[in-house]
C-alpha cells in the first residue's frame, strides 16, 4: 500500500511538474515579445512607438481602410478611462491589446471590444506640485514597448515596466526628483522634474528616458537611455552645453542652473546615425533677463539637439530661437525624413517655420513658414539665423503684438508625413499674442515666468504641406480656435484627425476632400493610431479634456474615452 | 509773520501726515499674523496695488489669466475673478488654504510662502479688476 501510495505521488509530483511546464511553456510561447526588428518596422498590424515608427512619422502602411471606402466606417468600441485630466496619450496597439495612459494610470484594453483587461494604478507621492505642475499633473504623451513590457514614465519621473499581457510589475525606478508643493517642500526648495513625455524603445536595448522641468522652475533638460531590465543609466544626455561643449558661453553666469530647456514630446532615433532627435523646451525664465537678455543664444534651449545613443553625447545643438525670449519652446518631434537622399530632421515647431537641418551634422538647409500670419521675424538667414526680429517688450511697460503665439505654429498635437503623397500633415493654428515682461517673482526657490500673455484667437488649422518645397498642398481650416488632437496618415491615400470641436475626420490624404466624420463630443489632445486584428483594420482616437485656454465657443464639457473606428 | 504762518502749515501738514501713516501701518502691522481684516486694509493703495498686479502676474494669471478673467495661459483655467463675490476673508482664506474647483484642476495653497500683506496687495489689485456682481467687503460666511 505504502509503495503504492509512493508511486501515485511520484507520478503525481512529476504530472504536476509536467503540468507546471507545459503551463509556463504554454504562457511563454503565448507572449508575443516585441523584437528590435519590430521595432525597426513601419507601423503595419501593430502600433509599437508613440510617433508610430523611429522617424516619428505616424504613417501606416495598411491599406484595407482607404480613399474609396473611408466612408463607410463605423464606431467598433468604446472605452472609457474616466480621466479626470487632458488625454494627451497617443496609443500602442500589440498583440491584441491597445494601451492607454491617464491619470498615472495604464490601460490595456482588449483591441477587439473595447473591455479593460487590466488597469496598472500608480500613486503619485503626497508633497507631488509646485509652480505649475497642477497643470501637467495626470497627463502623458505615449508609453513605450519592447520585450515582454510596457514601459510607463509617471508624472514624478519614475519608469514603470509592466508585463503587457498581465499588469504585473517588473521594476520602477525613479531617476530625478519631482517637484514639490510649496508648502510641503521641506528643504523650501519646490524645484524638481515631472514627466508628461512617452519613454521611447530603440533596438540594441534601451529605452529612451526624457526629463523636463522647464516651466516649473527651469531646471535643466535631461534625456536619458537606460537599460530595459532593470531601468539602470546607461548614458545621460543634456540638452544645454556643459563646460567644454560649444555653446556653453552662450549662458551667462548661472543662468543654465535654471535654463529650463526639457525635453517634453517624444522624439525620433535614427538607426545608421544612432541618434536621438528631441526638440527642447523654452529658455527659462521667460522674461530672459538673467540670461542675456534675449542677446546671447541659450543654446540648447529652443533647440533641437541630437544625441548619440551610444555614447549619451550631444552630437549637434540647433538652436532654432536664440535666446528665446518668447516662450516658442520646439520640444514638436523631429521627422527624420529622406529628402534627395540627403537624411533631413524636418522640424515643424512653434516659431511658424519648418526647419530643415542635416541629420547627420545638424547643418540647417532651410526654413519655409506655414502659418498665415507671422512678424517675429521676417525669416531665416543661410546660417539658420533668425532675421529682423521685432522689438522684445520692456519689463513692466506695453505689451509686444507677437505672431504667431506662444501656442504656434503647431504645439505638442502630434503631426505626421506620408512617403506616398510626400506631404508633412500639420495640427496648426493661426493665433497671436500680447506679450508682456513682468519682473521674475522668486517662491520657494522657483523662478516665476517673469512674462504675461494674451492672446489674439485665430483658427484651427490642418494642413497638407509638400516636404519638398515646404508648399501648402491643402487645408482643413476650421471656424474657431484650437488644434487637432494630432495626425494618422496611411498608405490608404488617408489622413486621421480629430478636431478641436470633437469631430472626427477621415480625409483624402491627397486632395483634402473630408471623406467621413463623427462627433465625438469631446476634444482631444492625443494622435489617433491604427492596427489590424483578425483581418480588420482599426483606428483608435483618444479624446478627453476641455477646449484648450478657456476658449468656450465650442460648447463642449468635459468627457475622457478612447474610441475604435472599423469598416 | 507771513513766513511763521507757512512754517506752521507745512508742519500741521506734515504731523497730519504722519498721524495718518501711523495710523494706516498700525492697522497693517495688527493684520500681519494671522487674523485677517474684515475689509482690506489695502484697497484703493496705489503703491500696493502695484505691487498686488506684480505677484498677481507671477502666481495668478498663469491660471486666471492676465485679466483675472479665466482667460489663461495654463488652461484649465481659474476662476473669473472679476466676479469674486465671497468677501475679502473669504478670498484671503481660499488664496492661504487653496480649493478643489471640480474635476480637473485645483487651486493650490499659498499661505506658507506669500504673506498676508501680499496676498492683500494681490486681493486691492483685483479689486480694481471689479465688475457688476463682485463683492470685497465683509464676508457673510466666516471661512
Amino acid at each position: 500500500m505504502n509503495r503504492m501510495l509512493t508511486k501515485l505521488t511520484g507520478v503525481g509530483v512529476a504530472l504536476a511538474l509536467c503540468l507546471m511546464g507545459t503551463t509556463s511553456w504554454v504562457n511563454a510561447q503565448n507572449d508575443l515579445a516585441v523584437t528590435d526588428s519590430m521595432l525597426l518596422s513601419d507601423p503595419a498590424a501593430s502600433w509599437l512607438h508613440t510617433n508610430g515608427n523611429l522617424a516619428g512619422h505616424r504613417y501606416s502602411v495598411l491599406t484595407q481602410l482607404n480613399a474609396s471606402n473611408a466612408d463607410q466606417l463605423n464606431v467598433a468600441w468604446i472605452f472609457s478611462p474616466g480621466g479626470e485630466t487632458d488625454a494627451q496619450n497617443t496609443p500602442l496597439y500589440h498583440d491584441g491589446l491597445v494601451y492607454f495612459t491617464q491619470d498615472n494610470t495604464v490601460f490595456a484594453i482588449d483591441a477587439r471590444s473595447g473591455r479593460r483587461i487590466w488597469k496598472y494604478e500608480h500613486e503619485l507621492p503626497e508633497t507631488f506640485g509646485g509652480y505649475n505642475v497642477d497643470f501637467i499633473t495626470g497627463k502623458h504623451r505615449g508609453v513605450a514597448i519592447l520585450g515582454n513590457h510596457i514601459y510607463f514614465l509617471s508624472n514624478d519621473t519614475k519608469l514603470h515596466a509592466i508585463h503587457y499581457k498581465t499588469g504585473e510589475l517588473k521594476f520602477v525606478k525613479q531617476y530625478l526628483h519631482y517637484p514639490e508643493a510649496f508648502d510641503k517642500a521641506e528643504d523650501g526648495d519646490s524645484n524638481g522634474y515631472a514627466t508628461t513625455v512617452g519613454p521611447m524603445a530603440i533596438p540594441g536595448g534601451q529605452i529612451i528616458v526624457p526629463l523636463n522641468a522647464t516651466d516649473f522652475g527651469g531646471l535643466p533638460g535631461w534625456v536619458y537611455g537606460v537599460n530595459p531590465e532593470d531601468g539602470e543609466v546607461l548614458w545621460e544626455c543634456n540638452m544645454i552645453p556643459g563646460p567644454g561643449e560649444p555653446g556653453y558661453e552662450s549662458w551667462p553666469g548661472d543662468s543654465a542652473e535654471f535654463g529650463g530647456a526639457g525635453p517634453w514630446i517624444t522624439g525620433s532615433w535614427d538607426p545608421d546615425l544612432k541618434m536621438y532627435y528631441t526638440g527642447t523646451a523654452n529658455a527659462y525664465p521667460w522674461n530672459p533677463k538673467t540670461r542675456g537678455g534675449g542677446e546671447m543664444d541659450n543654446l540648447g534651449a529652443a533647440s533641437v539637439v541630437a544625441c548619440s545613443t551610444d555614447t549619451g553625447k550631444a552630437a549637434w545643438r540647433y538652436v532654432a530661437v536664440p535666446g528665446d525670449p518668447w516662450d516658442f519652446d520646439v520640444p514638436q518631434t523631429p521627422m527624420i525624413i529622406n529628402i534627395d537622399g540627403r537624411k533631413t530632421v524636418v522640424h515643424p515647431n512653434k516659431t511658424g517655420f519648418i526647419h530643415y537641418l542635416d541629420a547627420a551634422t545638424g547643418e540647417f538647409l532651410r526654413a519655409p513658414a506655414f502659418v498665415d500670419r507671422l512678424n517675429w521675424i521676417q525669416g531665416y538667414d543661410v546660417e539658420g539665423r533668425p532675421v529682423g526680429q521685432i522689438d522684445l517688450p520692456v519689463e513692466g511697460g506695453d505689451a509686444v503684438e507677437v505672431w504667431p503665439s506662444l501656442f504656434g505654429g503647431v504645439n505638442m498635437y502630434p503631426n505626421a508625413y506620408n512617403p506616398l503623397t510626400g506631404n508633412l500633415y500639420l495640427a496648426a493654428t493661426n493665433a497671436g499674442m500680447d506679450y508682456k515682461f513682468e519682473e521674475i517673482k522668486v517662491i520657494a526657490n522657483v523662478r516665476h515666468f517673469g512674462a504675461s500673455v494674451e492672446f489674439i484667437w485665430g483658427y484651427e488649422v490642418e494642413l497638407a504641406i509638400d516636404v519638398k518645397t515646404g508648399a501648402e498642398v491643402w487645408r482643413d481650416q476650421k471656424g474657431k480656435w484650437g488644434y487637432a488632437g494630432g495626425m494618422l496618415t496611411t498608405a490608404g491615400n488617408l489622413v486621421f484627425y480629430t478636431s478641436q470641436a470633437g469631430v472626427f475626420h477621415a480625409t483624402n490624404a491627397t486632395t483634402g476632400e473630408i471623406l467621413y466624420t463623427f462627433n465625438l463630443g469631446v476634444t482631444p489632445k492625443a494622435g489617433p493610431i491604427t492596427y489590424m486584428l483578425d483581418g480588420k483594420q482599426y483606428v483608435v482616437q483618444p479624446v478627453g479634456g476641455v477646449p484648450g485656454w478657456d476658449f468656450q465657443e465650442h460648447h463642449l464639457e468635459h468627457g475622457s474615452m478612447v474610441v475604435a473606428f472599423s469598416r | 509773520m507771513r513766513r511763521a504762518v507757512q512754517v506752521a502749515t507745512v508742519v500741521m501738514v506734515v504731523m497730519g501726515c504722519l498721524a495718518f501713516d501711523a495710523g494706516l501701518i498700525a492697522q497693517r502691522l495688527a493684520h500681519t499674523e494671522s487674523e485677517v481684516p474684515a475689509t482690506n486694509p489695502f484697497s484703493g493703495d496705489e503703491k500696493a496695488i502695484k505691487e498686488g498686479r506684480s505677484w498677481f502676474m507671477a502666481v495668478c494669471a498663469p491660471c486666471h489669466g492676465p485679466r483675472a478673467n479665466g482667460a489663461a495661459e495654463r488652461g484649465p483655467s481659474g476662476a473669473d475673478l472679476r466676479v469674486f463675490k465671497r468677501g475679502f476673508e473669504q478670498f484671503v482664506h481660499i488664496v492661504k488654504n487653496g480649493r478643489e474647483v471640480g474635476r480637473i484642476g485645483k487651486m493650490p495653497g499659498w499661505g506658507k510662502v506669500l504673506s498676508d500683506e501680499l496676498i492683500f496687495q494681490i486681493g486691492a489689485f483685483l479689486e480694481t479688476l471689479a465688475i457688476e456682481g463682485a463683492y470685497w467687503g465683509e464676508s457673510q460666511t466666516k471661512p
